[in-house]
């Protein structure tokens, strides 16, 4: 282990070529020889590995964008391609190609043809993008003349970290770090403005798809479908009303009978439509029959009856200059563009789209007969997830569209000119508006606000910044999904756990409060899919025997036996072999000749077989098992993947792995162990889980036998994870961010995970392994609270480091002054005055000098006049004489910092930058908070000399003791496994694994205990360190990895005799940051007066808040000034007496609105 | 064979099936043609080596054309009729809209049962024949017509391409007819009064169209593409389609001129990367 560990550093004097892997290179690697025998059963988690070799942890995010910019771009240009003038019929302007990062010329040679302005860390440091160019090639008309353009750059694109557009793209960690970069930092999130921005994954309902819902005590039934095309999203409902059937359109103004609908779809046969939606059976047969007698009322029997009862009611929206429309063509267009959008009518043929709606009227008729066939909109199978690529393609077709409507016109505005002196170029006037992209991709990514014309979506929130806490909160954050369900809604569903999340979004991790259940994570070993074409498997399914839909006729549609086909939620053929149908699909998919992405399952229910080749849903691997109940991964395959002949590709390029989402899981029987194979019972199991941990996602990842906790606790330790302080990357003191928290000693935990290993937290760990008493001591431990040993806490026990940037820019103004820094001032020693003292000559705090209260550290200048124009009078020309007034940056804070950093560097508006890192470094104090890995966490309570702590028999004596109460209620019975296996561990040298439903067996950490001399059960006889007498119990002893979190008490302090007080009220001010006051809030007023301390209440509510002197008129009442009522005019009765100010405002507000208060004085005594 | 690049229609009446609605006798083999030679059409798949589905008897497969150039196959589906109600053979016209791919067939109403009369007189038309239309679905080699014959205790399956296949509905002219000559009549009564305002309507929107002229495409283009369809459409004339019976000779042409017997040329792993790429 030893080795590894010491391999893995960039540091290495190697000339190795990837380091990363040297461990799996040597001889014993994990306790295992390369020699050793190969036990599937157990070595078959050595997929994992490789799955994440190919895959990373935020692959998803990676290929998302990949996809993005290399495929939906193109596609983008392709839909948009022609640019013509409303002018000059002749004129085109036609987009070949579109590229980011590289030129035509280099884009065939690989390697250097990343064109990225900045390394990524220079992009942090100096607050800038990290983009690349986007460049297209054009063809377009001058005159007579087609001219191809190529290479034209549109604008500039922010790049995904690690993206295949990336600097940092396949480079080894030696190159890794030249560039100042962290070889573990996940990438898949964007650098805008010098700030790391992440698009969280989006969850929701899948577009296109069906979904029938029913409300059994109102008795209706709707079918949706949200229909979304390039162009426009909207929704088609088919709804019941009083037992009869209507489709419902947010354009069409009312509700249309169903019949009239497939009427004026085409389906002009009162029989037909019965076989469409009904078949052959009598039950819906009969539902559905009223709904004939309707379109008979309204004597609609044609389809062009129909089309025009459907065009009359249609909203009309029209753009202006637009025609206006016939009722008839009102009608057609409804019918075939507004009207389940997403599929196209080409050549008057509306039967496809009959047919879609006649589904959507069965599935409703399906579940009015039979309420179980609703669909579950919590399903995971109902739901996809929007990834940053599709955000982000969201966003550039919007601007992109206005870039051509821009561009088209300018053009018009000259070509409408009737004399041009030269013959106009089209190009000259596509480079003004080159900023619109650049600038709307910027602006969206770092405020959030994803706001799109055409669909008319704003959408806030959408990004956020990447919370570099700690290396598990930067991971935890990648992996997050955000919902788009209210939060405000009392609805439990969403929220539950699914048991279709299993293995696709991890169980533990989810905040509490609020967003508990909407905001979720991804399992470990899960793939988001990208968008794949649907045309190559339109025809693949045709040629697997599927009869084409637009020659399948009514009548056998909905046949015994006959299943349909459905490509993504639409139709396309029936099959009457549909096991056979699939079986071959499947085969094909595991050779490798479609996607490896594509799912395909049955649906028995709705007689359906479903393919899904759309991008969003969750799919992991799992392991083939044969007819035979075989697993097809053998111990020569796994031989090889551990010899790395083999990746994980292989894997599933000779079918032995596949990847199925979360229907097609519903389709198979997945055996979670490789004995469970040969249970005889279950002889139909089709599939083998890689490893059962991967139900759990990374942060949850790193609980120690967290199979063995009270659920709750482990959700609890996710969220706490992210607190931890530890180390956040191996770049982590060349960054500059706006805070920083780092432990200064951080240890690897000595009972580990498997998943600990796989996402490298040994290698960036946030804790310390520390010897745990679980005992009472002192009473300072009650409510959780843990006694330190100060010992420890000298040693490095806790300690960390927190840094704190501070921006300063030196400004430029318009009459060409400029801020400027000017040196110490010094007293007549020549010494510099105190709160110059650390300063430089340049002006800077100079790095390594301690900064108190009151203190500068960047002396800045400002002009005083600024303000004034250049273009000022006579004297315009001479250089003004510069005077410049100190404004400089102090130091505030309780406790001294020291200056770590100081960079200067150049904005991109050629604005000097600034930055100044401030350090402190702190120990751990009472009231700082720690938790172990199992959401137990405590504030420290008293930190005791070591002298007086107990001490076993080796002399030792704890870190930490925690108070026995913490158990019973907790059940954190894998904390306790944790101290065991740790505590062997210890004894033996090595470290012990407690990964989930495995790790190391407990009867072995217990034989190991007894043969180093201590008792099975972990516990020790101890010596009281105060009296040195023996403890009356045994206590359990041993080590428990315990993580310092972020809150502490130094940034928590606070109190305040006097200070600022609000302007408006005279209160004092709110807040810790505003030094405000502690308020006495309305219940506990209500305390003071039940007490009956009135003049307590007095003084607190005014004479130590707002107290005001007012000039009462005890004759009109009202409030006059100087002893002088200004309505009476005398100053005859006016009477000083104290306030509250905010009173006297309420008053002067009041008398502002019309309304007199009027104040009536009486003696008290 | 008026218009040699019209499409004929003829039926056979021994494949009285291929009309009918429920019975198919497609075979679907490939997208294309000439890459495809398997010589077991219907078992192609299961002779894939990962199924345990094992041939039983091969059948040589003949690929044969419509008999004379200028002809194609289509398949007409007639949705509502019953399986055992026999074909409408007889007094059959047909005219097709080939841009739009429309076809319409006029067929002989009964109006010996289920005929109201008193519709008829209401209306004040003889509805005597009713319209049959549909769009012709292009196949793109798809679908075959195919015939299983045995010759001389030989067996052999004869295919066929179809072009297009259509399903056949009824439009119901009659009643569209009837409802805008009523329409007119209305419109007509409530006219008179308002003649004068609209007068100078149609001299601004005369004007207007004046200016459009000019830019007709573009018009077209505001238009969704539908209803530039039904323009299409509209203007589009119907073109008569002559309806031959069949005749026994032109179903043994259509049988025996074949003698491109298909020999399997590509692999399986060839053909399946064929396939998905």
């Amino acid at each position: 282990m030893g080795n590894k560990r010491k391999a893995s550093h960039i540091a290495s004097d190697g000339v190795s070529t990837d380091e990363a892997f040297q461990p799996l290179l040597k001889e014993v690697y994990k306790g295992k020889k390369l020699t050793d025998k190969i036990n599937t059963a157990e070595d078959k988690w050595n997929l994992l590995p490789a799955f994440l070799k190919v895959k990373g942890l935020v692959k998803q995010h990676l290929d998302s964008f990949n996809y993005f910019v290399d495929t939906d771009l193109k596609k983008i240009i392709k839909a948009n391609e022609l640019v013509l003038s409303d002018v000059d019929p002749e004129f085109y302007l036609k987009y070949l190609d579109i590229r980011v990062g590289c030129k035509s010329s280099t884009s065939t040679a690989k390697g250097l043809s990343k064109e990225v302005n900045l390394v990524p860390h220079d992009c942090r440091l100096r607050d800038l993008t990290y983009s690349a160019p986007i460049y297209v090639d054009v063809e377009y008309t001058r005159g007579r003349k087609i001219i191809v353009h190529r290479d034209l750059e549109i604008g500039r694109m922010p790049i995904m970290l690690r993206s295949n557009k990336c600097l940092l793209d396949g480079i080894d960690d030696k190159k890794m770090a030249k560039y100042d970069e962290c070889p573990l930092d996940p990438g898949g999130y964007f650098i805008v403005n010098g700030t790391e921005k992440v698009i969280l994954v989006q969850e929701q309902l899948s577009k296109n798809r069906i979904i029938v819902e029913a409300d059994e005590k109102k008795g209706i039934v709707q079918a949706s479908v949200t229909s979304s095309t390039h162009e426009r999203k909207s929704k088609t409902y088919v709804i019941t009303k009083n037992d009869k059937i209507y489709l419902k359109h947010n354009s069409i103004s009312e509700d249309v009978p169903i019949v009239i609908i497939l009427k004026a779809a085409g389906i002009t046969s009162d029989l037909e439509i019965l076989q469409l939606v009904c078949g052959n059976d009598p039950n819906y047969q009969d539902l559905f029959a009223i709904n004939f007698e309707e379109a008979a009322k309204l004597e609609i029997f044609t389809q062009q009856q129909a089309l025009h009862y459907v065009g009359k009611r249609v909203k009309t929206i029209r753009r202006a200059g637009a025609p206006k429309l016939s009722q008839l063509q009102e009608g057609i267009e409804a019918i075939a563009t507004t009207i389940i959008a997403h599929i196209t009518v080409s050549d008057l043929q509306f039967r496809e789209k009959a047919l879609y709606i006649a589904m959507m009227t069965r599935r409703v008729l399906m579940t009015m007969e039979n309420p179980k066939m609703v669909d579950d909109r919590d399903y995971v199978g109902n739901k996809r997830l929007e990834l940053a690529g599709q955000l982000m393609s969201l966003l550039f077709e919007d601007l992109f569209k206005k870039f051509n409507s821009d561009f088209k016109a300018n053009i018009d505005k000259i070509l409408k000119k009737p004399s041009r002196a030269s013959e106009f170029d089209a190009l000259l006037s596509i480079n003004i508006h080159s900023n619109n992209i650049t600038m709307g991709m910027n602006r969206a990514i770092s405020t959030g606000n994803w706001s799109l014309k055409r669909f008319k979506m704003e959408r806030a929130g959408v990004t956020h910044v990447l919370s570099r806490l700690s290396y598990i909160s930067a991971l935890g954050m990648m992996t997050r999904i955000s919902s788009q369900f209210e939060k405000s809604r009392k609805v439990s569903g969403p929220r539950a756990l699914q048991p279709s999340q299993f293995g696709m979004l991890c169980t533990s991790d989810t905040p509490e409060g609020e967003a508990c259940g909407l905001v979720k994570n991804l399992a470990l070993m899960t793939h988001i899919t990208t968008d794949d074409e649907e045309e190559p498997i339109k025809r693949l399914c045709f040629i697997l025997g599927c009869e084409d839909i637009l020659e399948v006729d009514s009548a056998s549609l909905h046949a015994k036996g006959n299943y349909g086909i459905y490509l993504n939620g639409t139709l396309i053929g029936t099959t009457r072999f549909p096991a056979k149908f699939v079986g071959d699909f499947r085969n094909l998919r595991r050779t490798g000749k479609i996607s490896a992405f594509i799912s395909i399952y049955t649906n028995s229910h709705q007689s359906a077989v479903h393919i899904a080749t759309d991008g969003g849903r969750i799919c992991r691997p799992l392991i083939i098992v044969d007819k035979n109940n075989v697993s097809k991964v053998k111990a020569k395959h796994l031989l090889k993947l551990q010899r790395d002949e083999w990746a994980f590709d292989d894997f599933l390029k000779h079918g032995l792995v596949e990847y199925l989402d979360v229907n097609e899981e519903n389709d198979s029987l997945i055996a979670i162990y490789e004995r469970d194979l040969s249970d005889s019972t279950k002889s139909n199991i089709t599939h083998l889980e890689v490893e059962p941990f991967t139900v759990l996602g990374a942060v949850a990842g790193l609980i120690p036998y967290p199979h063995h906790n009270q659920s709750p606790r482990n959700t609890y330790q996710c969220a706490m994870g992210k607190q931890a302080i530890g180390a956040i990357g191996y770049n982590q003191f060349r960054r500059i961010d706006t805070l920083l928290y780092l432990m200064v000693y951080p240890q690897q935990p000595m009972v580990k995970t498997k998943t600990i290993e796989l996402i490298d937290y040994d290698k960036l760990p946030a804790g310390q392994n520390a010897t745990v008493a679980v005992m009472s001591y002192s009473g300072y431990d009650i409510e959780d609270a843990l006694v330190l040993n100060k010992a420890s806490v000298d040693r490095g026990f806790g300690r960390c480091q927190v840094l704190r940037k501070n921006t300063i820019t030196l400004k430029r103004y318009p009459n060409h002054t400029k801020d400027i820094l000017s040196g110490m001032r010094v007293d007549e020693n020549n010494e510099p005055i105190p709160p110059h003292s650390s300063l430089g000559p340049d002006g800077l705090g100079e790095v390594g000098m301690k900064l108190e209260n009151g203190q500068v550290y960047v002396n800045k200048c400002v002009p005083t006049n600024a303000g004034e124009t250049v273009l000022n009078g006579p004297g315009a020309n001479e250089q003004p004489a510069e005077s410049h007034r100190e404004t400089p940056a102090y130091y505030k804070g309780p406790e001294p910092s020291y200056v770590d950093q100081v960079m200067m560097s150049v904005s991109d508006n050629d604005q000097a930058l600034i930055k100044v890192l401030l350090r402190q470094t702190r120990r751990p104090e009472l009231g700082d908070k720690f938790s172990s890995r199992h959401g137990q966490k405590g504030v420290c309570g008293i930190i005791v000399q070591q002298e007086d702590l107990p001490f076993n028999d080796d002399g030792i004596s704890p870190d930490i003791i925690m108070n026995p109460h913490g158990f019973p209620s907790r059940m954190t019975v894998g904390k306790m496994i944790e101290l065991i296996s740790g505590k062997a561990g210890v004894l033996n040298g090595t470290l012990e694994y407690g990964t989930c439903f495995g790790g190391s067996d407990l009867q072995d950490m217990s034989e190991i205990l007894v043969q180093n001399g201590f008792n099975y059960s972990g516990k020790d006889m101890l010596y009281s360190g105060i009296t040195g007498e023996c403890l009356q119990a045994y206590i359990f002893f041993g080590p428990i990895y315990y993580q310092k979190l972020k809150h502490m008490v130094l940034d928590k302090m606070h109190a305040r005799a006097r200070g600022p007080r609000a302007v408006l009220t005279r209160q004092p001010t709110e807040g810790r940051s505003r030094d405000g006051g502690l308020r006495l809030g309305e219940m506990e007023r209500d305390c003071v007066i039940a007490y009956g301390a009135s003049q307590l209440l007095l003084e607190r509510l005014m004479l130590s808040s707002d107290a005001f002197e007012v000039d009462v008129c005890n004759k009109c009442g009202l409030m006059g000034h100087n002893n002088w009522c200004t309505s009476c005019n005398s100053s005859e009765h006016v009477i000083k007496m104290t306030i509250p100010y905010a009173a006297k405002l309420l008053f002067q507000e009041l008398i502002s609105m019309n309304i007199a208060p009027r104040l009536r004085l009486g003696d008290v005594f | 064979m008026e218009n040699p690049n019209e499409a004929t229609l003829f039926v056979d009446a021994d494949e009285d099936h291929m009309e009918s609605e429920t019975d198919h006798i497609i075979s679907q083999i490939s997208d294309d043609v000439s890459s495809e030679a398997g010589s077991d059409s219907g078992s192609d798949f299961s002779s894939d080596p990962l199924d345990a589905d094992p041939v039983v008897q091969s059948i040589p497969l003949f690929m044969n054309t419509a008999p004379a150039a200028g002809q194609s196959l289509h398949l007409l589906q007639y949705t509502g009729k019953s399986k055992r109600s026999p074909a409408p053979l007889h007094h059959l016209r047909a005219s097709i809209k080939p841009e739009s791919n429309f076809l319409q067939v006029t067929l002989p109403l009964d109006t010996s049962k289920f005929y109201d009369d008193s519709k008829a007189e209401e209306w004040g038309v003889q509805v005597e024949e009713h319209d049959h239309t549909g769009v012709m679905n292009q196949t793109n080699g798809g679908i075959y017509a195919a015939k299983f014959v045995v010759e001389d205790g030989h067996r052999k399956v004869v295919l066929v391409p179809v072009v297009s296949s259509v399903q056949l509905r009824p439009s119901f002219k009659y009643l569209d007819e009837a409802e805008n000559v009523k329409l007119q009549q209305k419109r007509d009564m409530a006219e008179p009064p308002r003649a004068g305002p609209q007068n100078v309507h149609i001299l601004q929107s005369s004007s207007k169209t004046n200016k459009s002229i000019p830019s007709d495409p573009l018009a077209n283009a505001s238009l969704g593409e539908s209803l530039r369809h039904v323009r299409r459409f509209d203007q589009e004339d119907w073109k008569p389609v002559r309806w031959t019976e069949a005749t026994p000779e032109l179903s043994k042409q259509i049988i025996n001129t074949s003698d491109s017997q298909f020999i399997t040329d590509t692999k399986l792993a060839q053909y399946l990367d064929q396939l998905t790429h």
